[in-house]
Parts: structure tokens; sequence; C-alpha cells
């Protein structure tokens, strides 16, 4: 993605690499940003504030401890989840008693062919509740401690909702798979 | 391997669209720019709890400091002993000269005498502690006799001089200086009063709270330190659990007695103690309930004072005058003679006191910002125990000790108490403290029912604190 040299030199506090790293990570950073935030005109607000904390704190990257695409995507997932709750009044989620569901991992009839459209799309789709958890458990690696601590929730809570969209997804690709098979609406 | 992560997030990772249209760095440059120079401003505003931290740190120590400076020029003086010969030669030798005037002209004429020294030598040692207010100051020295015997013919005179000199002057000096202590040691202490605009920013600041909350997940991840933050004007959201800690603290403690009859020279009021206050708190939202338990060790102090009057040689003291009943002219008569002198002696001796309290108290947070939270506590206090010892001085000029049972009201005060706790996160469970601590006592802790003594205590402590 970015080669050490590149970050060093910005490190160093030369602006002309500010460029180069901008153009190599900005589309990795907007395909985070744009599953998080919906409304288009902020993507660039949140792409802006994410940069810019980059470059602030990138004498903090340390590349024995990570690579720079995990460390990235941390700034840009924190960003998001900033803005998302600035937005909303800072509640990001709204906890409810959590109750134990048993995950069915039977997931031998889901389509593997899935393509970067087609993915977003179903995410755009799923309940807020699921997709936020579902995106940082899955798609960003965070664990259920850490969810917890983000969203402001417990660790059963974030189970369950990890579990609870997993069992949504699963329903709508068989619905879809359906459909596509029987020509079903 | 899980169909989620082989289908959803491989996919997405291994396939990133390009940038849209006014996304290219040429059309982003000039608006990252701008927002980086206002996180710079937001990592320097960062600063100003510490600035806080250290005020509170520095007025408390300023409190506790002023206090102790004052002891220790009271003790230096103390220590002194106020044995100063040269003031009481002095002081004789002018005292002398006035008395023997009129002595000698009351007597008669004389041309020449000679004087016989007896000697003579008494100890008056009187120790019973004292307030200054009750002894005699720039008292005229009364005590002054001077007898001159006359013989006749070649004979012989005899002057038997005994005299007693009070070192008023001694005692007038340490007068002023117990004086000087008083009027300083009753100064109200000022309470430092956090002003309006710091608690305005809580809004602003709190919002920190929820932002550094995922940054905080990134430094745990990869153990970078801390990004900076742009300060948005958003609520926080409070934790939605109770949250149960614990928590020591220790430092120094200062008290002050209202008790007027007590407040005069001798009684130089608190001098530096300690206490430790071992506590649990409950925090709901931005509510802390604490219950702790506290000890202090307590000290006061008192100038005790005792006189005591020696017989000492002097020489060429001018025992008498002679007048020349022609010219009128005096002559002074020196002789080498015996004298009392009385030296005053100062002592200062503290009365210690054991205090257990336990203490319930709520707090509300007034700023939190990621790492720093500001609380301000107030509460009511039960005293466990309050039990003393005395030091004082007896008949031989040495430190006896006794127990102050009889005087001191043994249990059962109430108190209320009121804290600014100032307390930075080390991690996810530890954090510093620094407390400055005010309390005041709503019973008398004398046993007299005539004397109402409700002392006020203040702290600065620091401590540990552990969430669970």
């Amino acid at each position: 993605m970015i080669n050490t040299h590149i970050i060093e030199t910005c490190k160093k506090g030369d602006k002309r690499s500010y460029a180069l790293i901008y153009k190599s990570a900005a589309p990795y950073v907007y395909s985070i940003v744009r599953r998080y935030i919906e409304d288009t005109e902020y993507r660039k607000d949140v792409m802006q504030e994410t940069f810019a904390k980059v470059f602030l704190n990138i004498k903090s990257f340390d590349d024995q401890k990570g690579p720079f695409k995990g460390w990235i995507r941390k700034v840009a997932v924190n960003e998001c989840l900033l803005h998302l709750r600035s937005k909303s009044n800072g509640v990001l989620f709204v906890e409810y008693a959590a109750e134990k569901i048993e995950e069915i991992k039977d997931d031998s009839k889901l389509p593997t062919d899935l393509s970067r459209q087609e993915i977003e799309s179903i995410l755009d789709k799923m309940p807020n509740g699921y997709r936020l958890v579902f995106m940082l458990a899955v798609l960003d690696d965070y664990s259920h401690k850490e969810i917890s601590k983000t969203l402001n929730i417990t660790t059963e809570t974030s189970r369950s909702q990890l579990v609870r969209s997993k069992r949504w997804l699963r329903n709508f690709l068989n619905s879809q798979h359906k459909r596509d098979m029987y020509g079903l609406l | 391997m899980d169909y989620f992560n082989s289908n959803f997030k491989d996919r997405l990772e291994d396939d990133t669209q390009g940038l849209p249209e006014g996304f290219a760095w040429e059309d982003m440059k000039d608006g990252i720019e701008e927002k980086m120079i206002a996180g710079r401003k937001a990592k320097r505003n960062r600063w100003w709890p510490l600035l806080l931290l250290l005020l509170i740190t520095g007025c408390g120590g300023w409190m506790v400091a002023s206090y102790f400076e004052k002891d220790i020029q009271v003790v230096n003086s103390a220590n002194d002993k106020v044995y100063t010969p040269e003031i009481v030669e002095a002081l004789s030798a002018e005292t002398a000269e006035d008395k023997s005037i009129d002595n000698v002209e009351a007597i008669g004429k004389t041309e020449t005498g000679t004087i016989v020294n007896t000697p003579e030598k008494e100890s008056n040692i009187n120790n019973t502690p004292k307030p200054l207010s009750q002894l005699p100051v720039d008292k005229p020295s009364n005590n002054t006799a001077t007898n001159i015997k006359q013989q006749d013919g070649n004979s012989e005179s005899s002057i038997e001089q005994k005299t007693n000199v009070e070192a008023n002057l001694i005692q007038t000096s340490n007068k002023k200086i117990v004086e000087q202590k008083t009027s300083e040691t009753n100064q109200k202490p000022k309470v430092i009063v956090a002003t309006k605009d710091i608690f305005e920013t809580r809004n602003k600041v709190s919002e920190l709270t929820l932002l550094s909350k995922p940054i905080s997940l990134l430094s745990n991840e990869f153990d970078y330190p801390v990004l900076s933050i742009g300060a948005l004007s958003k609520k926080t959201i409070p934790p939605a659990k109770a949250q149960l800690s614990m928590a020591i603290l220790g430092g120094a403690n200062v008290w002050r007695n209202n008790l007027e009859s007590i407040q005069n020279e001798d009684h130089l009021s608190g001098v530096l103690g300690w206490s430790v206050r071992p506590e649990v708190s409950l925090r709901k939202h931005k509510w802390q309930f604490t219950f702790a338990y506290q000890y202090d060790q307590l000290q006061e102090e008192f100038a005790y004072e005792g006189s005591t009057t020696v017989l000492e040689e002097r020489e060429d003291v001018v025992v008498g005058n002679v007048v020349n009943s022609l010219t009128g002219a005096s002559t002074p008569i020196l002789k080498d003679t015996t004298i009392n002198v009385t030296y005053i002696q100062r002592e200062l001796k503290y009365n210690d006191y054991e205090v257990h309290h336990l203490d319930f108290s709520v707090g509300r947070i007034l700023v939190e910002q990621r790492k720093h939270t500001l609380l301000l506590n107030a509460g009511l206090g039960l005293t466990l125990s309050f039990q003393g010892n005395g030091k004082r001085l007896n008949n031989l000029n040495l430190v006896d000790e006794f127990e102050l049972r009889s005087a001191v009201n043994p249990a059962q005060l109430l108190s209320i108490s009121s804290s600014l706790q100032y307390s930075y996160s080390i991690n996810d469970r530890f954090s510093i403290l620094t407390r400055v601590q005010f309390r005041q006592f709503l019973n008398s802790i004398a046993l007299s029912s005539t004397d109402s003594m409700r002392p006020t205590v203040y702290g600065l402590n620091l401590g540990l604190q552990h969430r669970f």
C-alpha cells in the first residue's frame, strides 16, 4: 500500500509526502467511510478529518507494531463513529436486554460470488442496529470488548447483535438466492 | 473460515473502489490543512486540565506550607529559649541607675562607701502554663531595692543590694512575635473557587469522553499515543452501568479551632498533620457516591511560658549615686555585685489528636475529558473517635505527656465535608487522584459544656484509584 520511506518522510514533516500517502490510501479509506456514512455530503468531511489525524499523528505510527493499513483503518473507523455519534445526539446504539441466541452455522447454500457492489448494497439494507456491530466485528476486526466500549453496550449485547446480524444476512441471502433461482420478487 | 470473513471482509479488502469526483488530493488538501490546524489547537487545549491540577496542588501546597512556615518561625524563636543576658544586663544597669538615684538622695549625702556583696542565690521556677496575655507586659520594675548602710568614721559602708529585674524587654519582644503569629493565623484561609468559564467548557469537553473511546482502542491495540481530537459541542453519554471503584488517599492536613478563648497568644492553632483514607465509590452517570474511612493525625501547638529567677554576679553595676551637697553633682557608684535576674522562657508544645471518621459523600463530575476528570464532592461525616495526647512543661522544665481524655469529646461527632478532586486515568483500571478537602465539625470536640470547640480541617491528598 504505502512504503515505509514515504511514511518516514511524512514523519519528518515533508508535505509532499502527504499527497503521496493520500493518493495511495484514500481509496481504501473511502471504502471504509462509505460503509459507515450513508450521507454522501458528510463523507468528504470525514475523509478530511481522517487524513488530518493521520498526518498529525503519523509520528506515533510504528510499523513494528502493525501494518499502516490496519492503523489507518482504525483511524478512519474511529472518525466515522465520531461523526455518527455527533449526528445522533451521542447515541449510537440503543441497548435492549440481551438474550442468548444460538448461531446456526449452515452457510453451504449461501452465495460465494458476491461483488463489492452487491455486498455494499446488502449492507445498506441491513438494519442499523445489526449493521454497526457486524461491520465493526467482521469487517473491521473489533473484538466484542472493543465494540462494547465503543458503542457503550455490554459484550453480551454485542455478541447477540452479531449473531442476529449474521442470521439476518443468511435469511436475506437465502431469499435473494431463491429469487434469483425462481424469479420471485 | 467463517463465511462472512471470506465472502464479505476479504472481498471488500481486495476490491476497493476508486475515489468519486471531488475527492482528489487537490480538492481535499485545503480542507485537510484546515483540520490539521484545528487539531493542533485542540492538542494544545488538552493541557489545561494539567494546568488546573498544578493550580489545585499549588494552592493546596501553599495553604499547607504557609501554616508550616509560620510554625517553623515560632519554633525557632522558642528554641532560642530567649536567654539574652546582654539585654538583661543593659536593662538591669539602666534600672539600677534610675532607682539608685532616688534611694541615695533619700538616705542623705554620702561621700564614699564600701559595698559588701552578700552572696545570695535563689531560684524561682514558675512553669505554670499561662497565656502571655495574663503576664505583665511593660510593667515598671518595682522589685528593685537598693539598700545602702552607712557605718561610722572610716567604717566600711555596706550596701546590700538586692535587685530583681524582670526582663520586660524580652517579654515584650516575645509578645510581638506571638502577636504577629496570631494575627497571621487568624486570617481566614482563602477558598479557591473555580471560575465559571472553566465549568462552562464542560459540555464541550465532555464530548471528548466519547471521542476517546475509539481512539483508546487504537492506542490499546497498537500502543500508540492517543490522537488529537477536535472540540465538538455535543453532550456525552454517561456510562450505562454503575461503576464500582476503590481508592486509597493520603496527605497532609492542618486544622483550626474556632474557640476564641484558646485563640490567644499561647495557642498557635493547627500545625501540619497527616491523614490516610481508603474509600469505595459507586459511579452512576455523572454522579459518584462514596463511602470512606478516614484516619487523621491532627496536631495543635501551644506556647508555654515559664520564668526563672536566678542570682547572678555582675561587674560594674551602678548600685547608687553619691550627690555632692555643695555642687549638686551626682557620681554613680559602680560595684561588682549580685543581682537577681528573671529569665522568661518560652517553649512550644504539641498536642496530638488521633481521629477516626466514617464519611458518606455525593460527588458530581464537573469535567470529564478523556483521561482527566474533575469532581466536586460534598458529604456528611461521623467521627468515631477523637483522642489526643498533650505535652507540657513540668516544674523542672521537662516535657510531660498527658492524656486529653478528660477534655476531648471521645466520639459521635458530626461533620460536613467537601472536596475538589482531579483524577488522571493511567489506564482502563487505574487513576491517580489529587484532592483538596475541607471538613467542618458540627459538634464541639470539647467535653466542657461551656466551651464550643468546632475545628475546621483542611487537607491536601494524593491517591490511587482502581476501577472494577
